[in-house]
């Protein structure tokens, strides 16, 4: 019954993306407590979605003045400035305080290894050549959470996008909805924007570095 | 238990009136039944002769602080110990708050107990520097040792393993759990000689090094028949567990290397094939790196499973949702926050003997979510699952109104840490302090034994704690409280509390100085980031002869700054030992007053 077209185009009912990621939970309360809005009227899906960007760039400002200058560990990872704001970064990693949150030294240093040391630019995990995991970041237009895929573990474009609907989609069931059409792009080495599909697996799993599915307006 | 206990209560009454008449053999044979270090303890204080009798008689050496007492002193009380239980760096230490060179070598010990003890079966250390030397010391001296446990322990590699592979030919389990190894090479394993087939238990699953000898590694799990736990490290492949899985049908806990290989059918069914004959698995870990695909491949064992934990495995919500579905007698889950609050609804209605939950954060230091775990699975747990008593809980968001009902919903907690990772994060629906909500945790809870408490604090959080928590014998306290009040309310109020482990918080000398006999009473006190100044540490070391009053300060000597000025970290333990001698540059210990140690 539901038509799901998995060329490379995404066929997601968009009523039940929105429905599953509720917004109001999930990142403009957390920008309440620390932005100063003291708005609590709910705000349209769009309206939240651009200032929530907007808005998580004031924040990451505020946090960078508001850590304590804690001495590096040296063996702690070195930490990472918050990036220029731009629309893409809007995933910054906070000026790390030393031992917090409390993770296991132990833990952390396997998080490292899954998550890459360094800074925005580079989601490449040194060791990938030891067949090891590379995580890229994935997000989907639309949904406020960006998720982190380890493409290793794919071994075609079809089985990615699989799991790609998987995770963007809470409710796989579709009524009589509306459907709309997505493209899968990437961004690659060169900083370029491409839709996925053109060149083969392989070549592709070297260059990505990170995912976005965007709306067909075709 | 209670019944041997008021037996010797009886006992004891008869013995104070000189009336008794057994012989000593007969209290030994009684006191046999009693195992738990603190009931020993009381035992030994009943009067002189009890005391005398237990220490011959003690078989397990409990030392929870190895700079509480010396090993001469061990040693000398207890003359027929066969086992012995070390723990070394403060908590704390698990979060690089403890610079390298503190201190905690158990080379020392294993030095006194060499000579001594050549009977020792067991040996169990927790966040210790072991060396190489000291592995060697023990592969030589302790022939028949069985047990061998390093917890968080460091400074090894595995040349020290392999001197214990190669001597300890009684050993019966090797456990190392979150160590700092120098994994040298897989070889180590190969050290086991063709003879050994003694092992029950091997955990490995720290050692990091890409290199394993598999063959020396299937060969001793095929020869050591009694094998009942492996859990093998990432280096091992996918492709290898089925060919271990099938030398060793009779495991009862298995931890899996990496979890990823090419989807392959055949890959796939041997692997399945080989869980199926596993009759008695009941816990499995492991999982790095996990393709989905391949995780069907333990259903056919998660019917039995009663603990699971995935929480290095990255696998999404809704695999996890599946896996958990298939768990009806699951007691111990971790996982990682990727099972979002569906996941743990999921949960909560399939696995109703969940004894004990802890999700850890797949992304920590990411500024905003990547999962949708809030308060609310935390919430849908605590209503589902009956038997809940010990949550390690990672998430973003918190109310005082899901705390005050998760309170009530599960009053028999013993164990509950909250890590918001945000430090001082607001209750985000009304934006005030959480103090109500963890107020309704310990005012609920009654048998409430741990807490870690995160999120916006006052000093009213601590009035509730000071309050209600009798039980707690653990705090955890971090960018919390406005006033030394704070302190003071935990210091007098938790009659139970043993360790006080305190970071980022504005707690000054008030509360240290005004409460300071309470800290001989207590096993540790840490303090780091917080007002402590330097010249009240001195005077708590002169006045406390009992307490090792160690400040602990990169930025050079303390006495260099004016006494005002506040300790980077602090870490006051009582002792019978006296001042350690082991300290780097960056420690110093507060001398006693020479006159308070002559009376």
């Amino acid at each position: 019954m539901p038509n799901m077209e998995l060329q490379l185009g995404l066929v997601l009912p968009t009523p039940n993306i929105i429905k599953g990621l509720d917004l109001n939970n999930l990142g403009l309360d957390q920008l309440k407590q620390t932005g100063g809005f003291s708005d609590k009227s709910k705000r349209s899906f769009e309206q939240a979605f651009g200032n929530f960007k907007q808005e998580c760039n004031t924040k990451t400002l505020l946090l960078w003045s508001g850590q304590p200058n804690e001495e590096e560990d040296h063996k702690d990872q070195k930490n990472t400035t918050f990036s220029t704001i731009d629309d893409r970064n809007d995933e910054e990693e906070v000026d790390q305080v030393v031992g917090w949150p409390p993770i296991k030294t132990w833990r952390k240093k396997i998080f490292q290894q899954q998550n890459g040391v360094g800074g925005i630019e580079n989601n490449r995990v040194a060791d990938k050549e030891n067949g090891r995991s590379i995580y890229v970041k994935a997000k989907m237009e639309g949904v406020a959470i960006t998720r982190k895929v380890d493409i290793r573990v794919y071994l075609s474009y079809q089985t990615l996008t699989n799991s790609l609907i998987t995770m963007f989609a809470e409710d796989k069931k579709c009524a009589d909805d509306d459907y709309t059409r997505y493209i899968l792009t990437y961004q690659d080495k060169e900083g370029d924007w491409l839709i996925a599909g053109d060149i083969p697996w392989q070549s592709f799993i070297r260059s990505v570095q990170r995912l976005k599915i965007i709306r067909n307006r075709d | 238990m209670c019944v041997v206990f008021s037996f010797l209560f009886g006992l004891s009454l008869m013995h104070k009136k000189m009336e008794f008449p057994f012989p000593d053999e007969v209290l030994e044979h009684i006191f046999s039944f009693i195992q738990s270090d603190k009931d020993r303890n009381s035992v030994s204080m009943v009067c002189k002769s009890w005391y005398e009798i237990e220490r011959w008689c003690r078989r397990k050496v409990f030392v929870g602080n190895c700079y509480a007492v010396s090993p001469r002193m061990v040693s000398r009380r207890f003359p027929e110990f066969r086992s012995i239980e070390l723990k070394g760096k403060p908590h704390f230490a698990d979060f690089n708050l403890v610079p390298d060179g503190w201190g905690g070598y158990v080379f020392p010990w294993i030095v006194e107990m060499a000579g001594a003890f050549p009977w020792l079966e067991e040996i169990k250390l927790k966040r210790m520097v072991v060396t190489d030397e000291s592995l060697e010391l023990i592969a030589k001296s302790f022939k028949k040792v069985k047990v061998l446990v390093l917890s968080s322990c460091e400074g090894f590699s595995t040349d020290g393993l392999g001197a214990i592979a190669a001597s300890c030919k009684n050993l019966e389990e090797l456990d190392l759990v979150d160590c700092e190894v120098d994994d040298l090479s897989g070889h180590w394993l190969s050290h086991f000689p063709e003879s050994y087939t003694s092992l029950v238990s091997l955990n490995i699953s720290c050692l990091v090094s890409d290199e394993v000898s598999f063959s020396a590694l299937e060969r001793l799990v095929g020869r050591c028949t009694n094998l009942r736990t492996l859990r093998l490290n990432r280096a091992v492949p996918l492709d290898k567990v089925a060919d271990i899985l099938r030398r060793a049908p009779q495991l009862v806990e298995f931890g899996t290397g990496t979890y990823a290989a090419e989807l392959r059918p055949d890959v796939y069914s041997d692997l399945a094939g080989a869980f199926s004959s596993c009759k008695e698995l009941k816990s499995l870990s492991g999982f790095w790196d996990v393709v989905p695909d391949y995780l069907p491949a333990i259903y056919p064992v998660c019917s039995k499973l009663t603990s699971l934990n995935l929480s290095y495995a990255t696998i999404q919500s809704p695999e996890l949702i599946k896996l958990v579905s298939h768990c009806p007698n699951l007691q111990r889950l971790l996982v990682l926050d990727y099972i979002e609050d569906s996941g743990l609804e999921a949960l909560a209605s399939s696995c109703k003997d969940l004894q004990e939950l802890r999700v850890f954060p797949s992304d920590p230091y990411g500024v905003e979510p990547n999962v949708s775990l809030t308060e609310r699975g935390l919430v849908a747990v605590s209503s589902g699952c009956p038997k809940l008593m010990s949550v390690l809980y990672f998430c973003r968001q918190m109310s005082n109104e899901a705390l005050v009902t998760i309170a009530k919903n599960r009053p028999n907690f013993t164990r509950f840490r909250l890590c918001i990772i945000e430090p001082r994060t607001a209750d985000y629906l009304t934006h005030e302090p959480l103090d109500v909500g963890f107020g309704a945790i310990v005012q609920y809870c009654k048998e409430l034994q741990r807490l870690s408490l995160s999120g916006l604090l006052t000093d009213r959080v601590f009035e509730y704690i000071g309050k209600y928590a009798k039980k707690l014998e653990m705090l955890s306290v971090a960018f919390a409280g406005d006033s030394d009040l704070g302190l003071h309310h935990v210091l007098s109020g938790c009659e139970s509390l043993r360790k006080l482990e305190i970071r980022d918080c504005p707690f000054g000398d008030k509360a240290l100085l005004a409460n300071a006999a309470r800290l001989e009473t207590m096993r540790s006190l840490w303090m780091s980031s917080c007002a402590v100044s330097f010249g009240a540490c001195k005077l708590l070391g002169q006045k406390m002869p009992r307490l090792n009053v160690e400040v602990i300060d990169e930025r050079g000597p303390p006495d260099s700054r004016p006494e005002s000025c506040p300790v980077d970290k602090l870490y006051i333990y009582r002792t019978i030992a006296g001042p350690r001698f082991d300290m780097p540059p960056f420690v110093w210990t507060m001398e006693d007053d020479p006159s308070l140690l002559l009376s």
